[in-house]
């Protein structure tokens, strides 16, 4: 069931209705809830719906394991246990292919049989997400026994929680799990809610369905064809469908989230703003990127360990959430990029402050043209990433980057892509990014503050345009991948 | 539970923000139906809740009469001029051309659904399961060694230079193709007649310059590949147009018969390509309004029926069609669907002048003839040519099903060095490289 879709408006609708009628039941609301949930989930696929099942349990037996052992030792071996289920599962779902693969080149170099059997597996939709949300559960009650949830249907309906389950954002038990029959409900909330599933819908359909298939899908299919100026262009277009595509999704699941009365993280905070790459990723899918500073960064040292050590686990956390993102060596080698430039900016920071004797945390630069110098250089380094992000294959990821290093004028094919639409659309959002608009916000309190039939008015002709503007069929998200 | 309307349109309190939420959804999205009621019609299709029906009918009467239909239409048509033909359907903005649509009359129906209330009819279709496609104007791939060497009089190393070219017998104009890539297990169906001097360059057909490659998102797959294997052999003006999701069987998605009237009208290409066919086969069709369920007698009767609206369509122009057959899937149940449209297609296409079946379905296979996410190269390592869906094609797989369709369009498509004559003809083979 697509987000956009009259299936999931319907069900939506009759999810509000219970949602509100049963909170009084405290039971009974759980269980309608959970069996939204499942509902949800398991019209994409029984099995996954099954195997979502299976993770559930696991993370609510151990997780109570960890909780009421005293030993420490067992108390690890019950953590490492869900770690291995979690990572295990989705090392098999998601990677076994890329095992396969690079095993079967290395065989072929060996010159033995392979050393995988090849098998067919379907990758359960959301695996990712809800892996890493049972994740952080264990790792949290082992640090700290209070965070356990006794109640196993509250730990069910966090880990599968519709909007969230498919993309994100990844949540944490300790934030999502008093919420649950203790929702938020005012106009402002209900009012912000709509809002944000009007700026999600805008920014997927307007914007990232339309560079999507009339700018980056040309480009990154027959770059050969085009001049290196069309190329950046369509480098530039990517950069923006995919933060409009993953954070307008993100929009519609904390309007769902809302309207429910369940307040979810917030994912993107302006990202295109940020000085340095440090700033950028406390402000791009931050959910991912604070899961990975608390359970991966901080316990290999973080940078309590010397510098050196610091850099590698910058290093290997950047790969590791790279390769979070599909089996292939091109998410691979964008994580090791972004690593690479996390450690530089650590080291520029560093040099700085030998040399100036201080440092002024989060300020930066005071000089306006120099803040805006490090706002692009960041913007055209993250940019340069996104292309590994997209190609097919490293190949075709060099090749981007040759075209457009080789400033060549000429071209093969005519684009068409290069107008005053695309041009306009790209500089409206990166001008929204740069000054950090709240449009969200500012529509939000326009709405709320209005009467019934304004609101319903405006919502449903600004919802009934977007519709049209957008592509014919169900688009689909970039994220749904990962 | 007490309150007054001034609190539920204020929303003072939990109870009566909550009720105020729920009614601006329903108002907001009640607001929406009645805004796209063409859209929503289109999903609703035929069904049969008689309530439903009416209050959709009825809102789309009010919306018509009050000229909101209208404005709303002038203005997805005026935006339509920033879209592309594949990212909105146009059709409806262009004017009529003498020429009745086809009204949509079906609804597009779960599959699971239908599985449960009809038996696949095997036995209509067991050969169509089990039968060897039949390939009446390509020979297939003949093995590189001496019998190859007697059969068509040319010496091993002769076969050696003709690696990556294919050959055609000139007087049957039967495609010989070279041996396999990726070191398959090739059978030997070489007929080409004897040669007498070597081999030289023939002589062309009636070549064409313009092709259009239309379909679905398999189209999609193999449309740079195709358009590189069409190039790599002269120069050939090559269009494409795919709609993701899109077949003969739902137009909610995309209306094609409209869409191909417009393209033959616009590009005006001398051959079609079409690649339709995987959608159609998780579709219910409706004809003479009597729903076909998906896998039934009926259902390919119908969806033959509308391949043959479609390509007459497309050979009115007086255009040469190729309807590229669905290739092999991983789901069972899918798989003898997609060979029933293929079948459909095929009959279809045989009854229609200009146009030719070219099936797929064997070619990604592994050495047994069954679907396979990888197939293994003559150094043993495997190269991945499905996605992990089990249906759509990686690089390499559309590289190949580009290769194995281009030799049926060469033979078709004008060339410049078709047309240079290099040299008379001295035997029955005639070689392109």
């Amino acid at each position: 069931m697509s987000l956009i879709s009259i299936e999931f408006a319907i069900f939506l609708f009759i999810a509000l209705a219970l949602n509100w009628a049963l909170l009084p039941f405290k039971r009974l609301y759980r269980l309608f809830l959970l069996s939204a949930c499942y509902i949800f989930y398991g019209a994409l696929s029984l099995k996954f719906l099954a195997l979502l099942i299976n993770f559930s349990v696991w993370t609510f037996l151990l997780g109570g394991g960890i909780a009421v052992c005293s030993g420490i030792r067992l108390r690890k071996s019950l953590l490492v246990l869900h770690l291995l289920i979690g990572i295990g599962g989705l090392i098999f779902f998601k990677y076994y292919d890329l095992l396969y693969e690079s095993m079967g080149q290395l065989a072929v170099y060996v010159g033995s049989a392979p050393f995988l059997p090849e098998i067919d597996i379907a990758v359960p939709v959301g695996i990712s997400f809800f892996t890493f949300q049972g994740l952080s559960y264990s790792i949290d009650v082992f640090r700290d026994a209070g965070h356990r949830v006794k109640s196993p249907l509250d730990l069910f309906i966090f880990i599968a929680f519709f909007p969230t389950i498919l993309c994100g954002p990844i949540m944490r038990a300790s934030d999502f799990v008093p919420q649950i029959g203790n929702m938020r409900q005012d106009r402002k909330s209900s009012g912000e809610a709509f809002c944000l599933i009007l700026s999600g819908l805008a920014k997927k359909l307007v914007v990232a369905s339309y560079l999507s298939k009339h700018v980056v899908q040309p480009v990154f299919e027959d770059y050969g064809s085009y001049s290196s100026f069309c190329v950046a262009l369509g480098v530039l277009g990517y950069s923006v469908q995919i933060l409009c595509d993953f954070s307008g999704y993100t929009d519609m699941v904390r309007g769902i989230a809302l309207l429910l009365g369940y307040t979810t993280p917030v994912n993107f905070n302006y990202p295109y703003s940020a000085r340095n790459l440090r700033e950028f990723w406390s402000r791009w899918h931050m959910s991912l990127s604070f899961w990975l500073r608390d359970y991966l960064y901080i316990p290999l040292g973080g940078n309590r360990r010397g510098k050196i050590r610091a850099h590698l686990n910058i290093l290997i956390t950047m790969l590791v959430g790279g390769l979070w993102h599909g089996p292939s060596w091109t998410f691979l080698l964008w994580g090791g990029f972004h690593g690479i430039g996390i450690s530089a900016t650590h080291l520029f920071r560093d040099v700085r402050k030998k040399i100036r004797g201080r440092i002024d945390e989060g300020s930066g630069p005071c000089n306006p043209v120099m803040d805006a110098l490090c706002r692009l250089f960041t913007f055209v380094f993250v940019s340069v990433g996104w292309i590994f992000f997209r190609s097919g294959s490293i190949g075709q990821a060099t090749g981007l980057l040759h075209r457009i290093i080789e400033l060549d004028p000429t071209a093969k094919s005519f684009p068409h892509f290069v107008t005053p639409v695309t041009v306009c659309l790209i500089a409206t959002v990166l001008f929204i990014q740069a000054f950090r608009v709240k449009l969200v916000e500012v529509t939000g309190r326009l709405l709320y503050e209005r009467s019934l039939v304004f609101e319903v008015l405006v919502l449903g002709l600004l919802f009934g345009l977007l519709l049209r503007l957008g592509p014919d069929g169900v688009p689909e998200f970039i994220y749904y991948q990962f | 539970m007490h309150f007054t309307l001034d609190r539920l349109l204020t929303g003072r309190d939990v109870n009566s923000t909550a009720i105020r939420t729920l009614c601006v959804y329903a108002l907001t999205f009640a607001l929406l139906i009645f805004l796209n009621i063409d859209g929503v019609l289109l999903w609703y299709g035929n069904g049969e809740e008689r309530v439903a029906r009416e209050i959709l009918t009825s809102l789309e009467r009010v919306n018509r009469e009050t000229g909101t239909g209208t404005l709303l239409h002038r203005f997805e048509c005026a935006a339509g001029i920033f879209f592309e033909d594949s990212y909105r359907d146009k059709s409806k903005c262009r004017g009529n051309d003498g020429l009745e649509p086809t009204r949509f009359e079906g609804r597009v129906g779960n599959v699971d659904e239908a599985n449960s209330a009809f038996r696949l009819e095997t036995d209509h279709f067991e050969n169509a399961l089990f039968r060897e496609p039949a390939q009446p104007s390509v020979q297939d791939n003949f093995s590189k060694d001496e019998n190859t060497a007697a059969s068509t009089g040319l010496s091993l190393s002769a076969l050696e230079d003709l690696a990556g070219s294919f050959l055609l017998n000139c007087d049957t104009e039967a495609l010989v193709l070279p041996w396999a890539p990726l070191g398959k297990t090739t059978r030997d169906g070489c007929s080409a007649g004897p040669v007498v001097n070597g081999f030289t360059w023939g002589s062309s057909k009636a070549g064409f310059s313009s092709v259009l490659l239309v379909g679905d998102s398999l189209a999609q797959n193999i449309s740079l590949p195709l358009n590189r294997e069409l190039g790599v052999h002269g120069e050939v003006r090559f269009t494409h147009f795919a709609k993701v999701a899109s077949g003969l069987a739902n137009p909610n998605v995309l209306n094609w018969e409209e869409t191909i009237r417009a393209l033959m009208k616009e590009r005006t290409p001398d051959l079609v390509i079409v690649m339709l066919g995987i959608n159609d086969a998780n579709n219910h069709l409706w004809e003479d309004g009597k729903l076909c369920m998906v896998g039934t007698g009926e259902w390919a009767d119908a969806y033959e029926n509308k391949v043959r609206n479609f390509l007459r369509i497309v050979t009115a122009n007086n255009a040469r069609v190729y309807w590229i057959g669905v290739p092999i899937v991983r789901d069972e149940q899918l798989r003898n669907r997609i060979l029933m449209a293929n079948t459909a297609a095929r009959n279809a296409c045989g009854k229609q002048p200009n146009c030719f079946f070219i099936d797929t379905f064997g070619v990604l296979v592994d050495e047994s003839g069954h679907y396979t996410n990888y197939l293994r190269e003559s150094n043993g390592s495997s190269l991945r040519i499905r996605t992990k869906d089990g249906i759509h094609l990686a690089g390499a797989g559309s590289s190949l099903l580009a290769k194995h369709i281009a030799p049926h369009l060469l033979l078709a498509a004008k060339s410049p060095l078709r047309q240079a004559d290099r040299g008379e003809r001295t035997g029955r083979i005639c070689a392109w490289r």
